[in-house]
């Protein structure tokens, strides 16, 4: 555990319907938070489960630029990509996810640091569009109408 | 009212039955603490990793972005 390095308590919150939100304060300036979040040496340190493999195979932080990280678990290989909308440093970023499981379910993740002075209020936002198309470079999800029956979306992985 | 109650039905969180002109509802076959646990489940892998995220913080402590 870093019991140090954070407070351990993650807050989660739903502000919206379709949205969902992290919230957890680390000990560290904002821009090493940034760094931390946006390099690709340093996001397969902390991406996925403990166990996993993460590979970074795309990653161009600008508006626009696309993202892709290949995570490999005991189990399965899971597919994560996406396009960057704004960034920020070291304010935060906005930009879209979505897992390989789930083509088409594209998601928007706002994700902001706040500087407390030596500590770093992390918040991650996650907003879902009932059904998108498939992410296109910078393009708006498309909000589809929500099917009345729609069937159990598989499970995603644990991560 | 009905289509709620239907709803809740299907998914087993209620039985109903009917009598005479009203129908009243029991809860279901289905209990929520499977829903919990799997929320749970979530949460705790959420918490990993951003322990993990943490601990990177941690480990590049000093050196400069």
């Amino acid at each position: 555990m870093s019991g140090q390095t954070s407070t351990n308590q993650t807050e989660i919150t739903t502000p919206a319907d379709r949205e969902i939100r992290i919230e957890r304060v680390f000990e560290a300036e904002r821009e090493r938070v940034f760094d931390a979040f946006t390099s690709p040496e340093l996001v397969p340190q902390w991406w996925g489960a403990r166990d996993d493999v993460t590979t970074v195979e795309e990653m161009d932080v600008q508006p626009g630029g696309r993202w892709k990280y290949v995570c490999s678990g005991p189990e399965s290989d899971d597919v994560f990509s996406g396009v960057y909308r704004e960034v920020t440093p070291p304010e935060g970023l906005i930009y879209t996810f979505e897992w390989g499981g789930m083509p088409g379910h594209v998601i928007v993740e706002h994700v902001s640091f706040d500087d407390l002075g030596g500590w770093t209020s992390c918040s991650r936002g996650a907003r879902r569009s009932a059904r998108t198309q498939t992410a296109t470079a910078g393009g708006a999800p498309v909000p589809g109408r929500r099917r009345a029956r729609a069937a159990p979306p598989p499970r995603p992985p644990r991560r | 009212m009905k289509k709620h109650v239907r709803i809740l039905e299907k998914a087993e969180l209620v039985s109903t039955e009917k009598v005479g002109r009203s129908r009243t509802c029991t809860l279901g076959q289905r209990d929520l603490t499977e829903v919990r646990d799997w929320v749970e489940d979530y949460r705790q892998a959420l918490e990993a990793r951003l322990d993990r995220f943490g601990e990177l913080l941690e480990r590049t402590k000093g050196e400069q972005p």
